[in-house]
């Protein structure tokens, strides 16, 4: 049984050519999705099949292209209801992300971008938390892609605020001696390297460790005896609970790390 | 009282230690196993690799955390 428990949290967390929905009328409830045959670019292979992540991220994006529409149309001096909730976000972003790290005229070039990755890992992680839903961000490629979008802003913005030399010249610090330049370059160009890295390796983790926590407690019941679900659901809603908190502030921190950033090396001499 | 955000933003600088240091050792290590790969250099990249690694891992660490230190002194 735990075997069994071990294979259905993996189904849960892992990508997949297939998606379950309430309203296909099978006893999985599944539908495949399409495959596309592989191709190969410059010797890579390319497998752009659509997947339960795919489907998740093109529902996140169709959902955010509706919601600014919506929002656009109800814009008004004092916003209400959905509208009005939509504005502090981007307030909050704008003026509590973006301006505090970076200075005001950057932060109008940046905010959009910074907002953009907000709502884009925020619905893609509360769409995790509906069911038959799929959390893309628990994907590590969805999220390499989200931290190598990130690393381009972040390096864009540094060479377009230092030209290009200057940029790689600002990669050593000043005031070391020439024989310990090149190395202090390498271990700056790491870092450079690493802060993306760790944006990826953390929302990936925090959205995969979530939903196995959730799917573990759940899974007690079947493992052990029914009489623990008391423990086993309640402590699953609080994580629950917790995860729908957790999706907001891992959302949160990746923007606010990337506006970090960004701004480290707009403002200038630190 | 400093409110939510204002610490949140705070607390910032120091949420990504912890992976850029795990970051630079990873790479670190990746890189110097594929130069051994490429190179056929057996161990000796891995281990110079490793070794940048844990210095850029420290290094940025320490960066970070003396740098906050010195602005919580000039304030």
């Amino acid at each position: 049984m735990g075997q069994q428990v071990g294979q259905m949290i993996l189904h849960h967390i892992v990508n997949g050519p297939e998606m379950e929905l309430p309203w296909v009328t099978d006893l999985t409830h599944t539908v495949h999705l399409p495959h596309i045959p592989a191709f190969e670019v410059l010797g890579i292979v390319i497998d752009m099949s659509i997947t339960r992540h795919v489907v998740m991220m093109l529902l996140a994006a169709f959902l955010l292209i509706l919601m600014a529409l919506f929002v656009r149309r109800k814009i008004a001096l004092v916003p209400r209801g959905f509208t009005s909730m939509v504005e502090s976000f981007v307030l909050f972003i704008r003026d509590d992300v973006a301006k505090a790290t970076m200075g005001a005229e950057a932060a109008r070039r940046y905010t959009p971008y910074l907002c953009t990755t907000f709502f884009f890992i925020l619905t893609c992680n509360l769409l995790g938390l509906i069911p038959y839903g799929a959390t893309a961000t628990s994907n590590v490629s969805v999220t390499a892609a989200l931290a190598l979008m990130s690393f381009f802003m972040i390096q864009g913005a540094g060479m377009r605020k230092m030209g290009v030399f200057g940029y790689f010249g600002h990669l050593i610090p000043p005031g070391v001696p020439f024989w310990l330049a090149p190395v202090m370059f390498v271990v700056e160009l790491m870092g450079v390297f690493a802060k993306p890295f760790a944006l990826c390796i953390r929302l990936f983790a925090n959205m995969v460790a979530g939903h196995v926590v959730i799917l573990s407690l759940i899974g007690l019941v079947f493992v052990m005896n029914i009489w623990v679900f008391p423990v086993a659901v309640g402590f699953g809603v609080f994580m629950y609970l917790l995860e729908l908190f957790v999706a907001l502030l891992q959302a949160y921190i990746f923007t606010m790390l990337t506006s970090l950033f960004i701004g480290l090396l707009v403002v200038g001499e630190h | 009282m400093p409110k939510f955000p204002e610490s949140l933003r705070k607390v910032g600088p120091y949420l990504n230690i912890g992976g850029v240091f795990l970051g630079c050792m990873v790479l670190g290590v990746a890189l110097g196993w594929w130069l051994d790969q490429k190179l056929g250099t057996k161990p000796w990249m891995l281990l110079s690799g490793s070794l940048l690694g844990m210095v850029s891992g420290f290094y940025h660490f320490f960066k970070v955390v003396l740098r906050q230190g010195d602005g919580k002194k000039h304030e």
